[in-house]
C-alpha cells in the first residue's frame, strides 16, 4: 500500500476540479436557467456496492478531503446524510493515523 | 461499550499501530509476539495481521516523519483492548495507535472475505484511475503537439509520473 507522490498530487488536483465542476452544475440548477445541463449528484457509497467506507483506504480518504485537509461538504461530494456522517468519522480516524493530514495533505 | 455489558459475546477489534521506521524487523516481531500473547491470554484469537510497510506520515508525530504501520484484527472481550493499548503505550517504539471496535457479533470468516473483497475493489479502482490518468496524459500529449511551447513546460511532470 504505497503510493507515489505524483499520483497523490495528481488525484488531488483532479478531485478539486471535479468538485468545482459539480458546483457549477449546482449553480446552474439553482438559478433555474432553462436549457442548462445539470448533472444529478448521487452518493457514491449508495450507488456503488464495492465502494465501502474504510478509514484505512488512503485514496478514498484523500478523495474526500480538500488540499487544505478539509472534509468535502455534502453539497459538493453529493453524499447522503448517513454516509457523510460515517465519512466524517472515517476521515477523523485516518487523520489520527496520519494517513491524511489535519491541515494540508501535501507538504 | 456494548462489549462490556454483554460479556457473553465475542467481539472483533482492529488495532493499527505505527512504530518508528528505524525499528528493526526483530523489534517489530517482538511487539507482534507480545500482542499475540496478550490476545491469547485473554482468550481471543488473532484473525489477521497486515504489514502496510513504511509510509510517510501526513504530519510529523513524535518528531518522526516516517513510520511503519502494522494492522491487526483480533477477537476477545472488551478488556483485551485495554491490555493491548497498555502494552503499546509501554513500548516507546510505538508512537501512535488506533483501536476500533468492529462488530458485536463478529464472524471471522465473513470478515476475512469482506476484507479481501474490499482490497480487491480498492485495487480495481486504483487501476481504473491509472487508466483514466493515462488517457488524460495521452490527450494532453495530443494537445501538446499543436502547441510545442506548452510541451516544454509540462514535460518534466509527465516524465516523473510515469516512473
Amino acid at each position: 500500500m504505497s503510493y507515489n507522490r505524483e499520483d497523490k498530487m495528481d488525484s488531488g488536483a483532479r478531485d478539486a476540479r471535479d468538485a468545482r465542476e459539480g458546483r457549477d452544475d449546482g449553480d446552474e440548477r439553482g438559478s433555474r436557467r432553462g436549457g442548462g445541463f445539470s448533472r444529478k449528484k448521487v452518493c457514491r457509497f449508495c450507488s456503488d456496492q464495492d465502494f465501502i467506507m474504510d478509514y484505512k483506504d488512503i485514496r478514498m480518504m484523500q478523495s474526500f478531503v480538500s488540499e487544505h485537509g478539509k472534509i468535502t461538504p455534502r453539497r459538493i461530494s453529493g453524499n447522503c446524510a448517513m454516509h457523510q456522517r460515517k465519512l466524517t468519522s472515517a476521515v477523523k480516524r485516518a487523520r489520527n493515523l496520519a494517513l491524511v493530514g489535519y491541515v494540508s495533505s501535501g507538504h | 461499550m456494548a462489549t462490556q455489558t454483554q460479556s457473553g459475546l465475542i467481539s472483533g477489534f482492529e488495532t493499527t499501530y505505527i512504530t518508528r521506521a528505524e525499528l528493526s524487523d526483530e523489534g517489530l516481531k517482538a511487539i507482534q509476539e507480545r500482542l499475540n500473547g496478550v490476545v491469547a491470554q485473554y482468550g481471543g484469537e488473532v484473525v489477521m495481521q497486515e504489514d502496510w510497510g513504511k509510509r510517510k506520515l501526513a504530519y510529523p508525530i513524535a518528531k518522526e516523519s516516517r513510520g511503519h504501520y502494522t494492522y491487526f484484527v483480533y477477537t476477545g472481550k472488551g478488556d483485551v483492548v485495554h491490555e493491548i493499548e497498555r502494552n503499546l503505550r509501554l513500548n516507546d517504539q510505538v508512537f501512535r495507535f488506533l483501536s476500533v471496535n468492529l462488530e458485536k457479533e463478529f464472524n471471522i470468516e465473513a470478515f476475512k472475505k469482506a476484507r479481501v473483497e474490499q482490497q480487491a475493489a480498492a485495487k480495481r479502482r486504483e487501476e481504473e484511475r491509472e487508466a483514466r490518468r493515462e488517457e488524460r496524459m495521452a490527450a494532453m500529449g495530443e494537445r501538446r503537439s499543436y502547441a510545442p511551447r506548452h510541451q516544454h513546460a509540462e514535460a518534466p511532470e509527465a516524465a516523473a509520473s510515469e516512473e
